[in-house]
């Protein structure tokens, strides 16, 4: 079946072809940001674009090839506005077309590759010239997912992804960036293969409180759905 | 929600001795709960606080897409993450007959992906 997400990752970001993600919308500190209203404009002629080129050919590939003529202009405004919101929410749809294309049109890998290293450079400049401490948190942990990879990332990019959480963290403890920094650190130091399964309560149909940790001696398949 | 049948299939044929499955429901509707029940057939346990997203074992576990399925051994530790529907059978039939089997040590990546 398909995913449902809480929050679409940054990979994700295109199948949502610009749906509003939650936190651009947090992100969204004054309504009457004239660069935010600057992106949002830009962000329709996308989704227009992107809806022609799904009626004209209805396949993914298509789809791709006009994300890819347009990147240049997210791009532009994304140059224009580091440090900013609006900046922010530019390079999530960099990132969410360099996916799309890796996927979509796997002779462009290299290029959707070239994107990754594109927004990491704009990230850090956003982290250090950031005034906003919200824009600053959403920054550094748009940075260390990036590194994280949807929890793919080993070795290096694991550590710069987890130095990136823990700096989010220690340095903006009030941000709302910061709740979902911590939540990734959690998975990264206690929610691997080989780690206790942490133990949780909840209560059954009957309402009766009950653990994870009952099932202690069995093999347990943890499904987590719903019935939407 | 093409992952009952699926479940379904898993909770039959490994029954309640070895094996247990837990679903853990997102939903904000104890009456469509219900409803979700009584037309699929869920047999297994369910455990539902109205929380949706904010459900504790949902945030516990960082979830932030559905469906995702977690495999824990006997021994209480996380064996497989993100097990995709198809080789959900597979991989569960694995652990339960090889049940007893020791992990691979906690890398800190996401292996035995």
């Amino acid at each position: 079946m398909r995913a449902v997400w809480k929050i679409p990752p940054l990979a994700a970001w295109m199948l949502a072809a610009g749906a509003g993600p939650l936190l651009a919308q947090e992100e969204k500190a004054k309504p009457t940001d004239p660069a935010m209203e600057e992106f949002d404009a830009l962000q329709k002629e996308f989704r227009q674009k992107m809806r022609d080129a799904g009626v004209k050919e209805s396949a993914e590939g298509a789809r791709a090839e006009a994300a890819w003529a347009f990147l240049p202009k997210f791009q532009t405004f994304a140059d224009g506005h580091v440090g900013t919101a609006a900046g922010l929410s530019a390079i999530r749809q960099v990132l969410g077309i360099g996916g799309m294309i890796a996927r979509a049109a796997p002779e462009r890998a290299s290029s959707a590759e070239g994107l990754t290293t594109y927004a990491e450079k704009h990230l850090k400049q956003a982290v250090e010239t950031a005034t906003d401490s919200e824009v600053k948190a959403a920054a550094q942990v748009a940075l260390a997912d990036l590194y994280w990879k949807d929890g793919t990332a080993t070795g290096e990019r694991l550590a710069m992804a987890r130095a990136a959480f823990e700096a989010a963290i220690k340095n903006f403890p009030e941000a709302k960036a910061a709740m979902r920094a911590k939540g990734s650190l959690f998975e990264i130091d206690h929610l691997q293969v080989g780690n206790a399964a942490p133990d949780f309560e909840y209560p059954d149909l009957d309402g009766k409180v009950r653990k994870l940790s009952e099932f202690r001696g069995k093999v347990v398949l943890l499904n987590f759905w719903a019935s939407w | 929600m093409a992952e009952i049948p699926t479940l379904k299939k898993i909770h039959d044929r490994f029954g309640s001795k070895d094996f247990a499955l837990l679903g853990i429901s997102l939903d904000k509707s104890r009456e469509a709960l219900d409803k979700k029940i009584k037309e699929a057939g869920v047999s297994w346990t369910i455990g539902y606080d109205g929380k949706f997203w904010e459900a504790a074992p949902a945030v516990r576990y960082n979830i932030h897409s559905i469906p995702s399925n977690w495999l824990i051994g006997p021994d209480g530790t996380i064996r497989k993450r993100n097990v995709e529907e198809p080789e959900l059978e597979s991989v569960v039939a694995e652990l339960v007959e090889g049940k007893g089997a020791k992990p691979a040590p906690a890398s800190g990546g996401k292996s035995g992906q």
